[in-house]
Protein backbone atom coordinates (compact mmCIF):
# COMPACT_ATOMS: atom_id res chain seq x y z
CA UNK A 1 0.00 0.00 0.00
CA UNK A 2 1.58 3.28 -1.07
CA UNK A 3 -0.69 5.85 0.47
CA UNK A 4 -3.49 6.22 2.96
CA UNK A 5 -6.25 5.27 0.55
CA UNK A 6 -7.33 1.82 -0.56
CA UNK A 7 -5.25 0.34 -3.35
CA UNK A 8 -6.56 -3.19 -3.38
CA UNK A 9 -9.60 -5.14 -2.32
CA UNK A 10 -8.03 -6.91 0.63
CA UNK A 11 -7.74 -4.68 3.66
CA UNK A 12 -6.60 -5.67 7.09
CA UNK A 13 -6.70 -3.78 10.34
CA UNK A 14 -3.14 -2.82 11.35
CA UNK A 15 -2.13 -4.14 14.75
CA UNK A 16 -1.34 -0.66 16.06
CA UNK A 17 -3.08 2.53 14.97
CA UNK A 18 -1.83 5.94 15.99
CA UNK A 19 -4.64 8.28 17.04
CA UNK A 20 -3.86 11.51 15.30
CA UNK A 21 -5.05 14.68 13.71
CA UNK A 22 -2.15 14.36 11.29
CA UNK A 23 -1.46 11.54 8.83
CA UNK A 24 2.30 11.78 9.30
CA UNK A 25 3.28 8.97 11.63
CA UNK A 26 5.84 9.41 14.36
CA UNK A 27 9.01 7.38 13.86
CA UNK A 28 7.76 4.13 15.32
CA UNK A 29 8.09 1.00 13.25
CA UNK A 30 5.31 -0.70 15.20
CA UNK A 31 2.68 1.80 14.04
CA UNK A 32 0.80 0.27 11.12
CA UNK A 33 -1.72 3.00 10.42
CA UNK A 34 -3.15 6.33 11.46
CA UNK A 35 -6.59 6.93 12.92
CA UNK A 36 -7.89 10.41 12.14
CA UNK A 37 -10.37 11.84 14.61
CA UNK A 38 -11.74 15.25 15.53
CA UNK A 39 -10.58 16.82 12.28
CA UNK A 40 -12.34 18.85 9.61
CA UNK A 41 -13.53 17.38 6.34
CA UNK A 42 -10.95 19.29 4.32
CA UNK A 43 -8.23 17.93 6.59
CA UNK A 44 -9.41 14.37 6.00
CA UNK A 45 -9.20 14.92 2.26
CA UNK A 46 -5.72 16.40 2.53
CA UNK A 47 -4.38 13.87 5.00
CA UNK A 48 -5.83 10.83 3.25
CA UNK A 49 -3.84 11.77 0.15
CA UNK A 50 -0.66 12.72 1.98
CA UNK A 51 -0.27 9.78 4.33
CA UNK A 52 2.07 6.89 3.73
CA UNK A 53 0.28 4.47 6.05
CA UNK A 54 -3.28 3.14 5.91
CA UNK A 55 -5.66 5.77 7.20
CA UNK A 56 -8.63 5.01 9.40
CA UNK A 57 -11.22 7.66 10.15
CA UNK A 58 -13.62 8.09 13.04
CA UNK A 59 -16.41 9.37 10.82
CA UNK A 60 -18.60 10.68 13.65
CA UNK A 61 -15.91 13.14 14.73
CA UNK A 62 -15.21 14.70 11.33
CA UNK A 63 -16.50 18.25 11.29
CA UNK A 64 -18.44 18.98 8.15
CA UNK A 65 -19.40 15.37 7.49
CA UNK A 66 -23.08 14.50 7.76
CA UNK A 67 -24.08 11.24 9.47
CA UNK A 68 -25.49 9.68 6.32
CA UNK A 69 -24.76 7.22 3.54
CA UNK A 70 -23.49 9.89 1.16
CA UNK A 71 -20.75 10.74 3.64
CA UNK A 72 -19.77 7.09 4.04
CA UNK A 73 -19.70 6.58 0.29
CA UNK A 74 -17.47 9.63 -0.05
CA UNK A 75 -14.99 8.31 2.52
CA UNK A 76 -14.86 4.82 1.05
CA UNK A 77 -15.31 5.34 -2.69
CA UNK A 78 -13.86 8.79 -3.31
CA UNK A 79 -11.15 9.03 -0.66
CA UNK A 80 -10.64 5.25 -0.66
CA UNK A 81 -10.08 5.15 3.08
CA UNK A 82 -9.55 1.53 4.09
CA UNK A 83 -10.99 1.71 7.61
CA UNK A 84 -14.13 3.55 8.72
CA UNK A 85 -15.46 3.76 12.28
CA UNK A 86 -18.93 5.00 13.18
CA UNK A 87 -21.38 4.68 16.07
CA UNK A 88 -24.29 4.31 13.64
CA UNK A 89 -25.05 0.66 12.87
CA UNK A 90 -26.67 1.35 9.48
CA UNK A 91 -23.71 3.42 8.36
CA UNK A 92 -21.24 0.82 9.58
CA UNK A 93 -23.12 -1.80 7.58
CA UNK A 94 -23.04 0.47 4.53
CA UNK A 95 -19.30 1.00 4.88
CA UNK A 96 -18.80 -2.74 5.15
CA UNK A 97 -20.88 -3.33 2.05
CA UNK A 98 -18.67 -0.88 0.17
CA UNK A 99 -15.65 -3.03 0.90
CA UNK A 100 -13.67 -1.27 3.61
CA UNK A 101 -12.96 -2.46 7.11
CA UNK A 102 -16.04 -1.11 8.87
CA UNK A 103 -16.17 -0.93 12.64
CA UNK A 104 -19.17 -0.13 14.80
CA UNK A 105 -18.00 2.16 17.58
CA UNK A 106 -19.39 0.83 20.85
CA UNK A 107 -19.01 2.68 24.14
CA UNK A 108 -18.46 0.33 27.04
CA UNK A 109 -19.67 2.44 29.94
CA UNK A 110 -21.84 -0.02 31.82
CA UNK A 111 -23.31 -3.45 31.27
CA UNK A 112 -26.79 -2.17 30.39
CA UNK A 113 -25.55 0.20 27.72
CA UNK A 114 -23.27 -2.50 26.44
CA UNK A 115 -26.12 -4.93 25.91
CA UNK A 116 -28.15 -2.29 24.09
CA UNK A 117 -25.26 -1.34 21.83
CA UNK A 118 -24.43 -4.92 20.97
CA UNK A 119 -28.06 -5.72 20.21
CA UNK A 120 -27.90 -3.06 17.48
CA UNK A 121 -24.64 -4.38 16.03
CA UNK A 122 -25.09 -5.36 12.37
CA UNK A 123 -22.62 -8.24 12.77
CA UNK A 124 -20.00 -9.44 10.29
CA UNK A 125 -18.44 -8.15 8.14
CA UNK A 126 -18.72 -5.14 10.42
CA UNK A 127 -16.26 -5.37 13.28
CA UNK A 128 -16.20 -3.53 16.58
CA UNK A 129 -14.30 -0.54 17.92
CA UNK A 130 -14.58 -0.61 21.70
CA UNK A 131 -14.19 2.59 23.73
CA UNK A 132 -12.51 2.98 26.07
CA UNK A 133 -10.10 0.32 24.89
CA UNK A 134 -9.27 -0.31 28.53
CA UNK A 135 -12.69 -1.87 29.07
CA UNK A 136 -11.87 -4.93 26.95
CA UNK A 137 -10.00 -6.49 29.85
CA UNK A 138 -13.07 -6.09 32.05
CA UNK A 139 -15.60 -7.77 29.76
CA UNK A 140 -16.62 -11.27 30.69
CA UNK A 141 -15.89 -14.28 28.50
CA UNK A 142 -19.30 -14.28 26.85
CA UNK A 143 -19.15 -10.56 26.07
CA UNK A 144 -15.73 -11.01 24.50
CA UNK A 145 -16.81 -14.09 22.53
CA UNK A 146 -19.83 -12.30 21.07
CA UNK A 147 -17.85 -9.30 19.78
CA UNK A 148 -17.94 -9.23 15.97
CA UNK A 149 -14.37 -9.14 14.68
CA UNK A 150 -12.10 -7.47 13.97
CA UNK A 151 -11.97 -5.81 17.37
CA UNK A 152 -10.26 -2.46 17.86
CA UNK A 153 -9.40 -1.26 21.37
CA UNK A 154 -9.96 2.48 21.00
CA UNK A 155 -9.29 5.05 23.67
CA UNK A 156 -7.35 5.64 26.89
CA UNK A 157 -4.66 3.04 26.24
CA UNK A 158 -1.53 4.91 27.28
CA UNK A 159 0.78 2.28 28.70
CA UNK A 160 2.46 -0.72 27.12
CA UNK A 161 0.98 -2.95 29.82
CA UNK A 162 -2.51 -1.76 28.86
CA UNK A 163 -1.79 -2.40 25.19
CA UNK A 164 -0.56 -5.91 25.93
CA UNK A 165 -3.59 -6.58 28.12
CA UNK A 166 -5.95 -5.48 25.34
CA UNK A 167 -4.31 -7.87 22.91
CA UNK A 168 -4.46 -10.64 25.49
CA UNK A 169 -8.18 -9.97 25.94
CA UNK A 170 -8.72 -10.48 22.24
CA UNK A 171 -8.16 -7.14 20.50
CA UNK A 172 -7.00 -7.45 16.91
CA UNK A 173 -5.80 -3.88 16.93
CA UNK A 174 -5.10 -1.18 19.49
CA UNK A 175 -5.23 2.59 19.14
CA UNK A 176 -2.32 4.34 20.80
CA UNK A 177 -1.63 8.03 21.14
CA UNK B 1 -38.11 12.11 54.76
CA UNK B 2 -36.64 15.62 54.94
CA UNK B 3 -34.49 17.01 52.17
CA UNK B 4 -31.24 15.05 51.90
CA UNK B 5 -27.94 16.91 51.78
CA UNK B 6 -24.63 15.98 50.17
CA UNK B 7 -23.31 15.05 53.61
CA UNK B 8 -26.18 12.58 54.03
CA UNK B 9 -24.94 10.79 50.91
CA UNK B 10 -21.35 10.86 52.07
CA UNK B 11 -22.39 9.36 55.39
CA UNK B 12 -24.37 6.58 53.68
CA UNK B 13 -21.46 5.70 51.41
CA UNK B 14 -19.02 5.84 54.31
CA UNK B 15 -21.21 3.34 56.14
CA UNK B 16 -21.58 1.03 53.12
CA UNK B 17 -19.59 1.75 49.96
CA UNK B 18 -22.09 0.58 47.39
CA UNK B 19 -25.16 2.12 45.78
CA UNK B 20 -27.76 -0.16 44.21
CA UNK B 21 -28.32 0.55 40.50
CA UNK B 22 -31.87 -0.57 39.71
CA UNK B 23 -33.63 -1.09 36.38
CA UNK B 24 -36.47 -3.50 37.18
CA UNK B 25 -39.10 -4.13 39.83
CA UNK B 26 -37.29 -7.28 40.94
CA UNK B 27 -34.12 -5.31 41.41
CA UNK B 28 -36.01 -2.67 43.38
CA UNK B 29 -37.37 -5.41 45.67
CA UNK B 30 -33.85 -6.62 46.31
CA UNK B 31 -32.42 -3.12 46.68
CA UNK B 32 -34.84 -2.00 49.39
CA UNK B 33 -33.99 -5.15 51.39
CA UNK B 34 -30.24 -4.70 50.91
CA UNK B 35 -27.57 -2.87 52.89
CA UNK B 36 -27.16 -0.23 50.19
CA UNK B 37 -27.87 3.21 51.59
CA UNK B 38 -28.79 4.75 48.24
CA UNK B 39 -30.88 3.36 45.39
CA UNK B 40 -30.15 4.62 41.88
CA UNK B 41 -33.24 4.43 39.66
CA UNK B 42 -32.03 4.00 36.08
CA UNK B 43 -35.23 2.97 34.32
CA UNK B 44 -38.99 3.38 34.55
CA UNK B 45 -41.56 6.03 33.94
CA UNK B 46 -40.19 9.24 35.36
CA UNK B 47 -43.70 10.66 35.50
CA UNK B 48 -44.84 7.88 37.85
CA UNK B 49 -41.85 7.58 40.15
CA UNK B 50 -43.33 9.03 43.35
CA UNK B 51 -44.56 5.66 44.72
CA UNK B 52 -41.25 4.04 43.88
CA UNK B 53 -39.31 6.79 45.64
CA UNK B 54 -41.65 6.51 48.62
CA UNK B 55 -40.86 2.82 48.83
CA UNK B 56 -37.13 3.57 48.79
CA UNK B 57 -37.63 6.14 51.57
CA UNK B 58 -39.78 3.76 53.60
CA UNK B 59 -36.83 1.37 53.57
CA UNK B 60 -34.67 4.14 55.04
CA UNK B 61 -32.67 4.72 51.88
CA UNK B 62 -31.92 7.69 49.67
CA UNK B 63 -33.40 7.82 46.17
CA UNK B 64 -31.35 8.93 43.18
CA UNK B 65 -33.04 9.33 39.79
CA UNK B 66 -31.15 9.34 36.50
CA UNK B 67 -32.98 12.02 34.56
CA UNK B 68 -31.31 11.08 31.26
CA UNK B 69 -32.43 7.46 31.44
CA UNK B 70 -35.95 7.40 32.86
CA UNK B 71 -38.82 7.74 30.43
CA UNK B 72 -41.16 10.68 30.15
CA UNK B 73 -39.02 13.36 31.78
CA UNK B 74 -36.72 15.72 29.92
CA UNK B 75 -33.23 16.56 31.15
CA UNK B 76 -34.14 20.19 31.70
CA UNK B 77 -35.25 22.50 34.48
CA UNK B 78 -38.89 21.46 34.31
CA UNK B 79 -37.99 17.78 34.27
CA UNK B 80 -35.73 18.16 37.27
CA UNK B 81 -38.42 20.16 39.07
CA UNK B 82 -40.83 17.28 38.49
CA UNK B 83 -38.40 14.78 39.97
CA UNK B 84 -37.90 17.03 42.99
CA UNK B 85 -41.65 17.12 43.46
CA UNK B 86 -41.72 13.31 43.16
CA UNK B 87 -39.43 13.10 46.17
CA UNK B 88 -36.02 12.38 44.65
CA UNK B 89 -33.10 13.09 46.98
CA UNK B 90 -30.60 13.41 44.18
CA UNK B 91 -30.70 13.58 40.42
CA UNK B 92 -27.96 12.28 38.19
CA UNK B 93 -27.18 13.37 34.65
CA UNK B 94 -24.29 13.60 32.24
CA UNK B 95 -25.52 17.01 31.07
CA UNK B 96 -24.21 20.12 32.76
CA UNK B 97 -27.41 22.06 32.18
CA UNK B 98 -29.43 19.44 34.02
CA UNK B 99 -26.91 19.32 36.86
CA UNK B 100 -27.17 23.08 37.33
CA UNK B 101 -30.95 22.73 37.43
CA UNK B 102 -30.65 20.04 40.10
CA UNK B 103 -28.59 22.34 42.29
CA UNK B 104 -31.05 25.16 41.74
CA UNK B 105 -33.86 22.91 42.97
CA UNK B 106 -31.93 22.23 46.16
CA UNK B 107 -31.34 18.55 45.42
CA UNK B 108 -28.05 16.71 45.51
CA UNK B 109 -26.53 16.88 42.03
CA UNK B 110 -24.52 13.99 40.62
CA UNK B 111 -22.81 14.38 37.26
CA UNK B 112 -21.71 11.46 35.16
CA UNK B 113 -18.20 11.58 33.75
CA UNK B 114 -18.11 9.37 30.67
CA UNK B 115 -14.57 8.16 30.08
CA UNK B 116 -14.25 6.94 26.51
CA UNK B 117 -11.13 8.85 25.52
CA UNK B 118 -8.69 11.41 26.83
CA UNK B 119 -10.52 14.14 24.93
CA UNK B 120 -13.84 13.03 26.40
CA UNK B 121 -12.39 13.21 29.90
CA UNK B 122 -11.05 16.71 29.27
CA UNK B 123 -14.41 17.91 27.98
CA UNK B 124 -16.32 16.27 30.80
CA UNK B 125 -14.06 17.71 33.48
CA UNK B 126 -14.50 21.16 31.98
CA UNK B 127 -18.26 20.64 32.08
CA UNK B 128 -18.02 19.50 35.70
CA UNK B 129 -16.08 22.62 36.67
CA UNK B 130 -18.85 24.73 35.17
CA UNK B 131 -21.85 22.88 36.58
CA UNK B 132 -20.33 22.15 40.00
CA UNK B 133 -22.13 18.96 41.01
CA UNK B 134 -21.92 17.76 44.60
CA UNK B 135 -20.73 14.31 43.49
CA UNK B 136 -19.31 12.89 40.26
CA UNK B 137 -19.87 9.35 38.98
CA UNK B 138 -17.16 8.01 36.67
CA UNK B 139 -18.10 5.49 33.98
CA UNK B 140 -16.90 2.86 33.31
CA UNK B 141 -15.96 2.86 36.95
CA UNK B 142 -13.90 -0.25 36.72
CA UNK B 143 -11.16 1.62 34.81
CA UNK B 144 -10.66 4.23 37.55
CA UNK B 145 -7.22 2.93 38.61
CA UNK B 146 -5.96 3.43 35.05
CA UNK B 147 -7.31 6.98 34.66
CA UNK B 148 -7.10 8.28 38.22
CA UNK B 149 -4.09 10.43 37.30
CA UNK B 150 -6.17 12.15 34.60
CA UNK B 151 -9.27 12.68 36.72
CA UNK B 152 -8.61 13.04 40.42
CA UNK B 153 -6.23 16.03 40.37
CA UNK B 154 -8.90 18.04 38.54
CA UNK B 155 -11.81 16.96 40.68
CA UNK B 156 -12.76 18.70 43.89
CA UNK B 157 -15.78 16.61 44.82
CA UNK B 158 -16.34 13.00 45.92
CA UNK B 159 -16.23 10.38 43.19
CA UNK B 160 -18.41 7.34 42.63
CA UNK B 161 -17.33 4.56 40.26
CA UNK B 162 -20.07 2.87 38.26
CA UNK B 163 -20.08 0.46 35.32
CA UNK B 164 -18.77 -3.13 35.04
CA UNK B 165 -18.23 -3.30 38.80
CA UNK B 166 -18.82 -6.99 39.46
CA UNK B 167 -16.90 -8.21 42.49
CA UNK B 168 -15.76 -7.36 45.96
CA UNK B 169 -12.23 -7.18 44.58
CA UNK B 170 -13.40 -4.51 42.13
CA UNK B 171 -14.93 -2.53 44.99
CA UNK B 172 -11.77 -2.66 47.09
CA UNK B 173 -9.59 -1.76 44.10
CA UNK B 174 -11.75 1.22 43.14
CA UNK B 175 -11.95 2.59 46.65
CA UNK B 176 -8.18 2.23 46.95
CA UNK B 177 -7.87 4.19 43.69
CA UNK B 178 -9.85 7.10 45.09
CA UNK B 179 -13.55 6.34 44.77
CA UNK B 180 -15.80 7.19 47.68
CA UNK B 181 -18.05 4.27 46.74
CA UNK B 182 -19.31 2.27 43.78
CA UNK B 183 -22.66 1.96 42.07
CA UNK B 184 -23.55 -1.43 40.63
CA UNK B 185 -26.43 -3.60 39.46
CA UNK B 186 -24.60 -6.66 40.84
CA UNK B 187 -27.02 -7.68 43.59
CA UNK B 188 -24.50 -9.66 45.60
CA UNK B 189 -22.54 -6.47 46.19
CA UNK B 190 -25.56 -4.71 47.65
CA UNK B 191 -25.07 -6.78 50.77
CA UNK B 192 -21.35 -7.47 50.80
CA UNK B 193 -19.47 -4.77 48.96
CA UNK B 194 -15.98 -5.90 49.77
Amino acid sequence: MERGGLTNATVELPRLLLASRDARPRPDAEIGGVLLHDVGLLDVIRLSAAGTLPVAVDADTVEGLAPDEAAIAFLVERLRLPIVITRRPALAARAGALGCVALLHVHGLDSTGWERAMAAHPGPPVGTAVSPGLILTHLDAEQLRSLPRPVLAYGLIRRSTERDAAFAAGADSVVVS
Amino acid sequence: MSQASPSDFLARFAAFPCGAAVKTGDELDAAVRSRAGAVFLLRGNGLELAPVIRRVHDAGKLAVVHVDLVDGVASDIAGVRWLARSGADAVISSQGQAVRAVRAEGLVAIQRLLCTSGAAIDLALTAVSRSQPHIVELLPGVILPAVADLVLPRLGVPLLAGGFVRSGDDVRRLIAAGALAVTTSERALWNAAG
